[in-house]
């Protein structure tokens, strides 16, 4: 769904009050009252409408696209029942059932995103100069065949009850809010919210809205600004070591913004319909090591494959080096899915041997696990919520699994964004920590936003040099078009103190009131200066040709 | 209006008013987005620095 299309931002208030006037079944009462009554006849539910509109939105960005997300949809929903009703009768026929939609989903998934690149490779390696077929990606399928897949899944370790009803289950799977980009949710969490669509409350629509004001700020005001000098850095042709280590952290800033925006409006637009999805960035800047880094960045996708693939090949129980294969096994695949090339790769690997390394190092100072300094299981989260039920208490701390900004679901462990700020604790080493792992993502990035691994190396190449003579840097920006005065440099400088203020904005808001008349007016005055800035850069994107779509629609 | 405080509640009437009367005036005058832009994301930071110090005393001289 792309937040910024006229389709959704006129469509999506109508969805907003016809949703709000439809009568609210979530509240348990008897099946004899008005009110139940009037919501069996009620020919339009809120559960039509919402499917309705994440069909329609869906068709309005991608209309060759909707086949395939409704078949993924009607296998994976079959599949379910399938799967569960083979457990119950013992026949031994669940698990080929599993491997079944496995196949078939991973299969459409493979044709559409890595067809093309395997082909291009074999003809690589065989000197030839054809070219492989080249499709194009359906929009969110790496997101909408993850999260159906992970209800298959479920089903088949008896997790959760396989769902009857298939307009929930198609709702659960096209869910606009998070159809395109995540977060990818978990059935157990976002079925039952579903299938009751509960009425917001005022605290809701306050804090949707200012989720949404977030998003579209870091999207419009921060992302698409910073786009154009990372554009410039990364075409310069020319690389010194200044432009690398620039581009590389202007790309973490702006796929930040830009993702963690897109993240932020769909938990906005969610929560304005009483729906409560996972956060998925609690400050990755902020982490003090890589591995806190993970636990920060893209956290839904980060829990997914530790649930499904990191714990399944023997996480950290099979020993040292099993455990190092597994992280590097996960990073590969994560970078894969980020994208058919190999520079995607090369960044997940990356990311794992900085891990390895982590781990490795950790083992040879003999201590246990990373308990001294990971954060700590918040005594509030139970155990089902943070780790499936084989995993050992240990893994939940030294494995990948992501703990802060987990819940958010149902209230039953609200873990706030600076939750591990508090944890990790503070101090010069701490900033000193923050500061080379912030270093060392950024590095990181330009492996991701390079067009390929070789200018990637390329760009690495000249990290030696230049550090006495700017001419380079200064020539890749004036060359480029890009504006190179006073007010454009106030704003790339503040990008990373307004990142770090406006963390918590949403969240705080909501104790705001009964904090006092000052934090309470403070916040209107944010509120609005938020809006005038997001009005101004947009007019002047519109006016420039500037702005782009959200980065990880590509994904 | 009880629970506001008088002088950020007439300052929030005064932004919202110069916004509309000096945004296109600015631009008339012939300054640039970005140092319309500019100039507000410096009012938001310290609007946003406002919140944060306040929390911040407000936390370290809570009981």
């Amino acid at each position: 769904m792309n937040f910024t299309s006229p389709l959704f931002l006129i469509g999506f208030p109508l969805v907003c009050v016809i949703y709000r006037k439809l009568p609210d079944t979530s509240r348990h009462v008897p099946q004899s009252t008005p009110a139940r009554d009037g919501a069996a006849q009620s020919l339009l539910s809120r559960q039509t409408l919402l499917l309705l509109a994440s069909w329609l939105f869906y068709m309005g960005g991608s209309l060759k696209s909707f086949p395939l997300l409704l078949l993924v949809t009607l296998v994976t929903y079959l599949g379910g029942i399938a799967i569960e009703k083979a457990k119950a009768e013992q026949n031994g026929r669940a698990g080929a059932l599993l491997a079944l939609v496995l196949c078939f989903v991973f299969g459409i998934l493979f044709f559409f995103k890595y067809f093309g690149f395997v082909q291009n490779t074999v003809f690589h390696l065989l000197g030839t100069h054809s070219r492989g077929l080249r499709l194009p990606l359906p929009a969110g399928i790496s997101f909408y065949s993850f999260q159906s897949l992970s209800y298959c899944l479920d089903v088949y370790r008896g997790k959760l009850r396989a769902e009857r009803s298939f307009k929930d289950f198609a709702l659960f799977v096209s869910f606009f809010p998070q159809l395109v980009a995540g977060p990818i949710e978990r059935a157990e969490d976002l079925l039952p919210q579903l299938g009751a669509c509960p009425s917001p409350t005022e605290s809701d629509a306050r804090t949707g809205a200012l989720y949404i004001l977030r998003g579209f700020f870091k999207k419009i005001v921060i992302a698409d600004f910073v786009s154009a000098y990372v554009s410039a850095l990364f075409d310069a042709g020319r690389y010194s070591g200044p432009l690398t280590l620039l581009a590389g952290m202007l790309f973490g800033f702006q796929i930040y913004a830009d993702f963690s925006g897109y993240s932020d409006i769909a938990l906005g637009a969610a929560r304005l319909l009483g729906i409560r999805l996972h956060l998925n960035f609690d400050s990755p800047y902020l982490a003090d090591s890589i591995r806190d880094f993970w636990r920060r960045w893209h956290i839904t996708l980060t829990n997914w494959f530790t649930d499904y693939v990191y714990i399944p090949l023997g996480g950290s129980r099979r020993g040292t080096a099993v455990h190092v294969c597994n992280i590097l096994i996960v990073f590969l695949l994560s970078g894969f899915w980020h994208g058919a090339d190999w520079h995607f790769a090369a960044w997940g690997l990356y990311h794992g041997v900085l891990l390895s390394c982590a781990v490795l190092w950790e083992k040879a100072r003999g201590r246990r696990g990373f308990s001294a300094e990971g954060p700590s299981v918040p005594e509030d989260v139970s155990a089902r919520d943070v780790v499936s039920e084989e995993q050992t208490t240990s893994e939940v701390v030294s494995g990948l699994e992501v703990v802060s900004g987990r819940e958010v679901v149902s209230g039953r462990a609200a873990v706030s964004e600076d939750t591990s700020e508090v944890v990790t604790g503070r101090g010069p080493s701490r900033l000193l920590r923050t500061a080379l792992t912030f270093l060392l993502t950024s590095l990181g990035w330009v492996l991701f936003r390079a067009s390929s691994v070789r200018q990637a190396f390329s760009m690495y190449a000249g990290l030696a040099t230049g550090w006495t003579d700017p001419a380079i840097l200064r020539a890749a920006l004036l060359t480029a078009g890009t504006p190179l005065n006073a007010a454009s440099l106030v704003r790339i400088a503040l990008i990373p103190i307004l990142l770090y203020l406006i963390r918590t904005i949403p969240e705080e808001h909501s104790s705001a009131k009964k904090d006092g008349p000052f934090e309470n007016n403070i916040f209107e005055i944010i509120a609005f200066l938020m809006t005038a800035a997001i009005l101004v850069s947009w007019i002047g994107n519109l006016a420039g040709g500037t702005g782009n779509d959200f980065i990880y629609f590509r994904f | 209006m009880q629970n506001s405080a008088p002088f950020l509640t007439i300052l929030l009437l005064l932004l919202m008013a110069g916004f509309a009367v000096l945004f296109p005036a600015a631009l008339y005058m012939g300054f640039s987005y970005d140092t319309i832009a500019a100039v507000l994301l410096v009012m938001l930071t310290i609007a946003l620095a406002a919140l944060y110090f306040n929390r911040k005393n407000r936390k370290g001289g809570g009981s």
